[in-house]
């Protein structure tokens, strides 16, 4: 009986205890700067107690973290801000918003994308490079001008596409393999100016990051790499004002509250003067030319309760090259984005984000006058346009189901419209020409991916995307035979199908700490690319093609597998990574010989299509705190493409084919008032085409080749230095009680930035031809640097 | 198009600088070049046979000794090119004319092996007009300056498909070539600008229209991308040459129209 009752109770208690046992609930909320206001993203929740369990903010600051019942001591830190804890008692769901305090200012710049000190070796994430603001302004550039792009190019695996290049190069893809997104829209065209200076105005940039590897799976549409940059949200807190005036550009940013801690927003403009110098210039025709770019940044965004919050953003810039009203050349993006964040169910676990983007990129080009008045018979202009324009519907969730696994799910819609060519004549113009026709194309997706941590060592990150690009009409489309020609020309009605693709790409990361300081990674990922950019030359034009996939033009696909090794040392003060990717990559697209592809309504005729493959190892060792910080990075790589009918199908090297790549990177804080650093760059020169022989033909002297891409361009190396002197940012005024000499703060603070690039003025080719000597005969090689030794000054202040 | 980016990047970079440097290059083996350009014109027809050379040299490109240069028709004509005693290399028929709607087969011999090609002329093509419209100013000009700009008009034969070549000499100095398809404008009235030229009071602008076969128009139009090499041009090729047995070059019949204006 005795025994009975025992064993009774002991169910009852066992009854009892798993019937309470472990009810979850889910603490959730949003990290602030409490200086600005500004979303705090990557910033660390743990929990004292359960050491290993915490999560990390999601780039509209938010977190979700589910846990047992019970109290516990919340910890959170972000780097550049203030620890702190709290305690819990977890018996229902809660939400804790927090605004941390900054430690040290620099000229109020605070780092509000605090990486972890050890990210790099727990996050599970590979390929992946994070850039601070701070590092953006530091380091010295052309004309002084601070761009996130240039600065990209500093990290190993990413290469710099030349001087009066606009585009980058990521583990051997082309420029158009990058996927540039401002707030989630994205930038077709980011270089101003020919490629000197990027669409990025840094003030009005809060974080940067750029996948080289496999994205994850909310990702898609480009082979290479994903840059994903975020905009600030605007001071939340108050009015502050920010600018530089330089000897090429000057900007302004101004941010403010809307409604004190629940909405703000923020402008930002740039403009540059580089036709003041003009009249310098020797060259004909040139003081009488209009230079000049601009750009703007605006958003603003508003908490409408606890659950929602709304953000529009905007961006709009332009080049204008032209010669009184004879000439004019312009291009330009604008960008425009509307969100919607939803934090859904009782418990907070499923954060949503609905957005609608428009992006277009266009530019004109414009001979004649219409002589200023509006009769349409004076009117003497001809106009050639081109544009690509996109409208995006998306959605995307996070669902924080436990402390092991993270759900992202997500579908959007483009719809694409590309006009290559069209054309607008004047009443005195006598003649007429038709536009080329317009294309549309429709691109969806709809992905899954999971963070699973498994144990404490092991994180995986799994998924993927399957997606659809569909051609579609009104529109003539025409099919090409093997050598280029028109075969027939079909028309199709408004969104008739002309031709659909589907990709599957599965994505999959993952992360094995053998230690505290070290970490193993290896990945593979499948990407898909719908649109091509068809750029036939070397230096990038804002006149290059935008194409969609098509009945001729398949979608290319890549595959890439990459494994690598992480350490730190000393206490997360030294980072060092070694990173291995080999890329398998189909239907890459080159031209046939002597290929015209401006304005050319057979563009797909002119295009040939073969297999490409690149591989290397990136090796990167930085210093990350202290007086002295910096990195090297070193890059030996190799990209290669194959084709039936270009080189006898053999393998050739790719133009952006670099073998060695290395940056060094150094910024010294000699005190609070000084910083200096230099950047010093080298990398092997692109493959190139150049004649082994020539010969007489019509009355000119030509070139013959035997091979494409054959030999190198020289060997590209340059020193950059920079100094910025800041001035005391507090001031010393008597205290009028104690009669002592003390210290304020100023409202006002400044700084001076010094810069030279190419310190050692050494020429580097950007282009070598072939000419024919005048006085001589000879036929000699020439080579066109051009920059040599630059110095620039700004002046830089905030209040 | 591409002249006027050029023009652009080199306006904005004034610091820009130029030097001749040190290439070495592989010589490639010697190559024949053959060169044939047949005209309606008496005395302008012309056969040209060579050979490249190393791309340093300064001398004057080799000649072929003992090469034979026929060209044949497809009505039954023979024509022996004889070697011009006053330009050696070049071989030409005083008194040979193509004629319209006709297909010639050029046929090389030499030491080095044998060369042949076709090339078909279509309907005769004659201009309608040149005309022109005054600026005063304009790019790269001076403000007080007056010019020209020119426009050609002509007809198309819709039932060919065409590709012309206009060629544009300013006071009997060739300035420019202006390469033409009839795919936009088939069996209709073509007006185009000359827009890279400019020409200024008193100038003589003298236009040959040349109405040439396709694989000519593609030889002409791929030799524009061999000779610029500016950062705009595209990546540098051999022209398609439609000669066969392994020679460089191009051979080519056609009709022509020539106009001439002067400016005020």
């Amino acid at each position: 009986m005795r025994l009975k009752n025992v064993f009774f109770i002991a169910l009852i208690l066992l009854f009892a205890g798993g019937a309470s046992a472990q009810e979850k609930f889910t603490l959730s909320g949003t990290l602030k700067d409490g200086s600005s206001g500004e979303d705090l993203i990557g910033a660390r929740v743990m929990v004292v107690e359960l050491p290993g369990t915490g999560a990390i903010t999601n780039e509209y600051g938010f977190f979700s973290l589910t846990l047992p019942e019970g109290k516990y001591t919340i910890k959170y830190k972000s780097l550049g801000f203030d620890e702190g804890t709290f305690e819990v008692d977890l018996n229902q769901n809660m939400q804790k918003n927090i605004e941390l305090k900054p430690t040290g200012k620099v000229l109020g710049k605070v780092d509000v994308t605090a990486k972890k000190a050890d990210e790099n070796i727990t996050s599970a994430e590979m390929g992946v490079d994070k850039l601070s603001m701070s590092d953006i302004e530091n380091i010295p550039v052309l004309f002084g001008e601070k761009d996130p792009l240039k600065t990209i190019q500093l990290l190993p695996g990413v290469k710099s596409a030349g001087e009066g290049n606009a585009g980058f190069y990521v583990r051997g893809g082309g420029s158009d393999q990058n996927l540039i997104l401002l707030d989630g829209a994205p930038v077709y065209n980011a270089s101003h100016l020919l490629g000197f200076f990027s669409v990025f105005n840094s003030d009005a940039l809060k974080d940067i990051k750029l996948y080289k590897g496999g994205a994850p799976a909310q990702f898609g549409g480009r082979l290479s790499s994903v840059l994903d940059i975020k905009m600030k949200e605007g001071n939340q807190k108050r009015f502050s004002a920010s600018g530089g005036i330089g000897l090429i550009s000057s900007k302004l940013t101004l941010e403010a509250p809307i409604v004190k801690d629940k909405g703000s927003f923020i402008v930002s403009g740039r403009r540059t003067y580089a036709d003041l110098f003009l009249p310098l210039s020797k060259r004909e025709g040139a003081s009488e030319s209009v230079l000049y770019f601009y750009d703007l940044n605006a958003k603003a965004n508003y908490r409408l309760g606890e659950r929602d919050r709304v953000f529009i953003s905007g961006y709009f810039g332009r080049d204008k090259f032209g010669f009184a009203d004879q000439f004019g050349f312009d291009w330009g993006n604008v960008t425009g984005t509307a969100r919607w964040n939803h934090i859904y169910g009782d418990k907070k676990k499923l954060f949503g984000n609905t957005s609608f983007v428009f992006s277009n990129y266009n530019y004109k080009i414009k001979f004649g006058s219409d002589q200023g008045d509006d009769d349409p018979s004076n009117d003497e202009t001809f106009e050639i346009g081109s544009q690509i324009q996109d409208f995006n519907l998306s959605e995307d969730f996070t669902y924080y189901l436990n402390e092991n696994h993270t759900l992202k799910f997500g579908a959007n819609v483009i719809h694409h419209t590309f006009k290559p060519g069209e054309i607008e004549t004047g009443g005195a113009i006598p003649f007429t020409l038709n536009d080329i026709e317009d294309r549309q194309s429709v691109e969806s997706a709809l992905y899954i991916s999971n963070e699973h941590k498994i144990g404490k060592r092991l994180t995986l990150i799994y998924g993927a995307r399957a997606s659809n690009f569909t051609q579609v009409g009104p529109g003539d489309i025409s099919t090409f035979d093997i050598d280029g020609n028109v075969v027939e020309t079909t028309p199709y009605g408004n969104w008739e199908v002309a031709q659909t693709y589907w990709g599957l790409s599965p994505r999959f990361s993952s992360n094995y700490m053998l230690d505290e300081n070290s970490s193993i990674k290896a990945g593979y990922a499948r990407t898909f690319q719908y649109l091509h950019l068809i750029s036939n030359s070397t230096a990038s034009s804002p006149t290059d093609v935008w194409l969609p996939s098509s009945i001729n033009i398949k979608p290319q696909i890549a595959d890439q597998y990459s494994v690598g090794y992480f350490r730190n040392f000393y206490d997360n003060q030294l980072e060092m990574s070694a990173e291995v990717y080999y890329k398998d990559m189909q239907n890459v697209i080159d031209y046939r010989d002597g290929a015209e592809v401006t304005l050319n309504p057979t563009v797909e005729g002119e295009l040939l299509f073969g297999v490409g493959r690149a591989y290397g190892v990136e090796l990167l060792l930085k210093k990350r705190r202290g007086k002295f910080t910096g990195w090297v990075s070193y890059t030996l790589s190799r990209t290669e493409k194959k084709f039936t009918q270009i080189n006898e199908d053999t393998w050739f090297p790719a133009r952006q084919d670099r073998t060695h790549d290395i940056s060094i990177v150094g910024i010294y804080n000699i005190s609070k008032q000084v910083t200096v650093s230099a950047s010093w760059v080298y990398y092997t020169g692109n493959a190139v085409t150049f004649p082994s022989g020539k010969y007489e033909i019509d009355g000119q002297v030509i070139n013959y080749y035997t091979e494409r891409n054959g030999y190198r361009m020289p060997n590209y190396h340059r020193l950059d230095l920079g100094c910025t002197l800041n001035h005391k940012d507090y001031k010393e005024i008597k205290d009028p009680e104690t009669g002592e000499m003390k210290q304020v703060p100023k409202k006002w603070l400044s700084s001076w930035n010094f810069s030279v690039y190419n310190a050692y003025a050494r020429e580097n080719a950007y282009q070598i031809s072939f000419r024919t000597n005048e006085t001589t005969g000879q036929t000699e090689a020439v080579q066109l640097a051009l920059f040599k030794l630059i110095p620039s000054v700004t002046y830089n202040f905030k209040f | 198009m591409k002249k006027i980016l050029a023009i652009a990047l080199v306006a904005i970079v004034s610091f820009s600088c130029e030097k001749v440097i040190d290439i070495p290059l592989n010589e490639a083996d010697q190559k024949v070049v053959v060169e044939g350009q047949l005209f309606d014109i008496p005395h302008e027809s012309f056969v040209k046979v060579s050979k490249t050379g190393p791309v340093y040299e300064n001398e004057d490109f080799e000649t072929l000794d003992n090469v034979s240069v026929i060209v044949t028709d497809n009505v039954g004509g023979t024509f022996t090119f004889l070697e011009d005693p006053l330009n050696p290399g070049t071989y030409i028929d005083t008194s040979f004319v193509t004629q319209p709607n006709t297909i010639y087969y050029l046929q090389v011999t030499t030491s080095e092996g044998q060369f042949t090609a076709t090339s078909e002329t279509f309907s005769d093509v004659a201009f309608d007009s040149l005309d022109y419209v005054m600026q005063v100013g304009g790019f790269g000009a001076d403000p007080n300056d007056t010019s020209f700009f020119t426009f050609q008009h002509f007809s198309d034969n819709g039932a060919e498909t065409n590709y012309y070549n206009t060629i544009v000499f300013r006071n009997d100095t060739l300035v420019n070539e202006y390469l033409n398809n009839d795919q936009l404008f088939n069996g209709n009235f073509i007006s185009q600008p000359f827009f890279a030229d400019n020409f200024g009071p008193k100038d003589t602008c003298t236009a040959v229209l040349v109405s040439m076969d396709e694989p000519n128009y593609d030889f002409k139009f791929s030799l524009q991308n061999n000779s610029d090499g500016g950062p705009f041009s595209a990546t540098p090729a051999n022209p398609v040459s439609n000669i066969e047995g392994g020679a460089l070059g191009f051979f080519g019949a056609y009709v022509t129209d020539i106009i001439t204006i002067i400016y005020p």
